[in-house]
């Protein structure tokens, strides 16, 4: 434009902090072969969706194939870690107006989604709306017993594992219950029960591997809290055998970060597809091992992070992601502090609280240190957490 | 061409700012954030711009592009729905002027201009964009906008709409179609505002990048009442907004440009100084060198060589402005603009050793020559109406004319009791061309090679 000249050693500066933060470029492709897209999922996994989808566009009053389909899209978003099959998934269910007239499975998957998108008081809404008409339906009592955890409310958390029991899901039920008190602080308790719980399930069959796995990840985790790393090694080796599971693959990536052996990390997930999970601990891990790839990963997901945060809900869904960023690769413990306090509004579990902790440990000032503290010891009192790694 | 050659230089300033990291990034297709589209909208009086950026992928979970189904989408593939596409955006956004029904139509591109790209690449992949303009009748209530883009497939998915220029936060669009209004006051908006607008976005919150501005479409008559939309939603047309120039902020605005253009346009400005500082002197004898240099005895003498260079100079760089604004001649910025730098270093070698064997009118017009190719650059950014054209070439002339005059007017009244300053005419007028000849000679190479390393 005719004025930039004037501008331009200013525009020149703007553009040389922005480009730290965003970027979006204009893109003409050359030809007609130039590849614009690649659609990021397994091709079998995202035609198996497709399929589902368009049986469900066939019959659009048939609940039970918008459920599956919806299914189909929300294991994608958990296998790719992407938000946008999640909107697909809660896109294959609005045929159906919430409320009385919404069949079960609709709400179910629905708050399951909400669940995913960290919608937690939507979710529970929908599921005590599931529990009134079916007070013993197991997959809603299950949920809504995971999202009263993550929100730290424990009472509520077990009333629901409680019913999960009566309803005759006792294994659930009780791996549940073991959790709570885990994360109470009641780690023997925890640590029996979760033992006589993997003890039962021996079977090799796959649906049992999954089951094991998931009991073992809740012991790891245990052992974290209890201050137990070797015990808690010993657990995450046996899940990772188990099978390839993005979760279980970032969470004991965590735990290697905890214990200091970064260079493992890298080891974990250098190969894998970069979603913003594996990315994240790929930056921390590159970082601490001084790897040349590090500020170009930081870069990606600065821009990543930058882009999630220009929604309105966005700085919020992601603060834990921004916190530990800004705390292990940028090196800003107030601004991490800040992210970490405000992503305590909504979600509680012990990652949250850690990066917390740890953003307190990494301020400049001693007294900033002991509110900071002091701040989450009064928190963790409330809720009733207690987590071996917070005292240190 | 000044605008484009800016933009080479804005584009040189941008790479060198992402030089290292531009190489590393590339768009991961595992970066995965929720469905967002990116739009922004700039008015102009009953004119409205609208840029909607929307994910490929968002694309692709609307209709199968990915033809050949191997999970790549290529460019070949997205042309071959581009009709789809535009068609499916057009009936899921609706603009309201209060009750009244804004027709939004996309704005035909330039090929190969880069504001035209039809892509744009982010962190989470590839975008189309869509550039739409609308004329809005002039009705009493809000303008606001119905979104529905990805509401059969999608309900979070949300459409970031920002005023360009605005600092606040963008709103969030649900797609359910309710009427939304649109954020920040509307003003009127002048081309002589677009600084400001630049520095508003410079400021702007990190999510959307500084060089999105400069690829609004632009807010002319032209684009909003184009004949060239795919899909006709059968409203009548208003057409108050006939293709004239009167439709512009104000009907001087063009000879405002012009005036501006000078002022603000360094290089024109250095020219014209280059070539008045001798004008207050007399050369002596017919010698060649300095020491023949006198001042002129009287003021009106140095009058008629400061006329005379100086009709030549808007002689000739009028009919090269004509010429390539009418689209009759063209000429590269890469030419034209190293091209002004070797004028005014040449025009500063001659005042101190004369190298035009006395014929410095004639050179003077072969330069202007050359200037008013960079005019037309700056013309052609205007994007003038086809009808009135030549009332609009007029205007911005006249304009280019007028600043000229507000330079040359204060420099002679320096010059004129300067030159009997016994250093004038050997030290101080030789030094000011030999600075205007470094300063030049910084510019051609910058130009040539493209660098941006100049300050102005």
């Amino acid at each position: 434009m005719v004025h930039k000249r004037a501008f331009k050693p200013f525009l020149c500066l703007a553009f040389s902090c922005l480009a730290w933060g965003v970027n979006a470029e204009p893109w003409q492709p050359r030809s007609d072969l130039e590849l614009i897209e690649t659609l990021p999922a397994e091709t079998s996994a995202r035609k198996d969706a497709a399929r589902a989808r368009q049986a469900m566009l066939r019959s659009p009053k048939d609940a039970a194939l918008a459920v599956a389909a919806a299914s189909r899209y929300l294991a994608l978003a958990r296998e790719q870690g992407d938000a946008r099959y999640a909107g697909l998934a809660l896109g294959a269910l609005q045929a159906w107006p919430l409320g009385k007239t919404a069949p079960t499975e609709v709400l179910v998957m629905r708050a399951t989604v909400a669940q995913y998108l960290h919608d937690f008081d939507g979710a529970a809404a929908l599921l005590r709306q599931v529990l009134t008409r079916e007070p013993a339906h197991a997959q809603a009592l299950l949920t809504l017993a995971t999202i009263k955890r993550v929100q730290a409310r424990f009472d509520e958390s077990d009333a629901a594992c409680q019913a999960l029991l009566r309803a005759g899901q006792a294994l659930h039920a009780k791996a549940c219950l073991a959790e709570n008190l885990s994360l109470r602080g009641k780690h023997e308790e925890a640590r029996q029960a979760l033992a006589a719980l993997l003890a039962q399930t021996q079977a090799r069959e796959p649906s049992a591997q999954a089951l094991r796995q998931w009991l073992l990840t809740t012991q790891a985790e245990m052992h974290e809290r209890a201050g137990q790393p070797r015990e808690a090694e010993a657990s995450w080796q046996q899940a990772m055998a188990l099978g390839d599971h993005p979760y279980v693959r970032t969470a004991y990536a965590d735990f290697l970060l905890q214990q200091g052996r970064p260079q493992e990390v890298m080891r974990l997930l250098a190969e894998q597809p970069q979603t913003d999970a594996v990315l994240l601990r790929l930056c921390i891990a590159a970082k601490r091992v001084q790897d040349p790839r590090a500020p170009a990963w930081a870069q990606d997901m600065q821009q990543r992070l930058a882009a999630s945060a220009s929604r309105p809900d966005g700085a919020q869904v992601h603060a834990r992601e921004q916190a530990r960023f800004a705390l292990d690769v940028k090196n800003q413990p107030e601004q991490a502090l800040a992210l970490a306090r405000l992503n305590l509004q909504h979600q509680r579990e012990t990652a949250d609280l850690l990066v917390f902790a740890r953003a307190s440990a990494a301020l400049p000032a001693p007294d900033q240190v002991q509110a900071a503290r002091r701040e989450l010891a009064q928190s963790a009192q409330t809720w009733g957490m207690q987590d071996a790694r917070l005292s240190n | 061409m000044h605008d484009s050659r800016i933009d080479l230089r804005a584009r040189a300033c941008l790479w060198a700012a992402l030089a290292a990291l531009a190489l590393l990034w590339t768009p991961s297709a595992w970066a995965h954030k929720a469905s967002d589209a990116y739009l922004q909208w700039r008015q102009e009086g009953q004119l409205v711009a609208l840029r909607w950026d929307v994910a490929v992928r968002d694309l692709q979970a609307l209709m199968p592009l990915d033809t050949n189904d191997d999970g790549r989408i290529t460019w070949g593939e997205l042309k071959a729905h581009q009709a789809e596409i535009d068609g499916y955006m057009l009936s899921h956004l609706r603009l309201q002027a209060g009750s009244q029904n804004c027709h939004l139509r996309p704005v035909p591109q330039r090929k190969g201009s880069p504001e035209a790209a039809p892509l744009e690449r982010r962190s989470d992949g590839a975008y189309y964009v869509l550039r739409l303009a609308a004329t809005c009748p002039a009705a009493p209530g809000a303008w606001q906008l119905s979104y529905r883009f990805m509401q059969e497939v999608d309900p979070t998915h949300r459409g970031l709409l920002s005023r360009l220029g605005g600092s606040e936060a963008p709103l969030a669009l649900v797609p359910d179609g309710r009427l939304t209004p649109l954020p920040g006051k509307p003003e009127r908006m002048s081309m002589m505002d677009i600084p400001s607008r630049h520095a508003a976005v410079s400021a702007w919150p990190g999510h959307l990048g500084v060089r999105q501005a400069s690829y609004l479409p632009e807010l002319t008559p032209d684009a909003a009442s184009s004949p060239k939309a795919p899909q006709d939603h059968a409203q009548p047309q208003p057409t108050a907004l006939a293709a004239e120039p009167a439709a512009r902020a104000s009907p001087w605005q063009l000879l405002r440009d012009g005036v501006h253009h000078i002022l603000i346009g360094t290089d024109h400005v250095l020219f014209l100084i280059c070539l008045v500082l001798p004008s207050v002197l007399v050369r002596q004898g017919g010698r060649p060198g300095l020491d023949a240099l006198a001042p002129v005895p009287r003021a009106k003498q140095a009058f008629m060589p400061v006329l005379g260079a100086v009709t030549m100079f808007t002689i000739a760089h009028s009919i090269t402005l004509g010429l390539a604004g009418s689209g009759l001649v063209n000429l590269s910025p890469r030419v034209v603009e190293p091209g002004i730098a070797l004028t005014i270093a040449l025009a500063a070698i001659d005042n101190v050793k004369p190298i035009f064997g006395g014929r410095r009118h004639l050179f003077t017009f072969l330069f202007g020559l050359v200037h008013g190719f960079g005019f037309a650059g700056v013309l052609a950014e205007l994007n003038l109406p086809t009808a009135g054209f030549a009332w609009a070439l007029l205007q911005f002339n006249l304009g280019v004319e007028l600043g000229q005059l507000m330079v040359l007017v204060p420099t002679m009244a320096v010059l004129l009791p300067l030159r009997h300053w016994r250093a004038y005419p050997h030290q101080l007028m030789p030094a000011l061309s030999m600075a205007a000849l470094v300063v030049a000679l910084a510019w051609w190479v910058e130009r040539v090679f493209n660098l941006g390393f100049m300050p102005i």
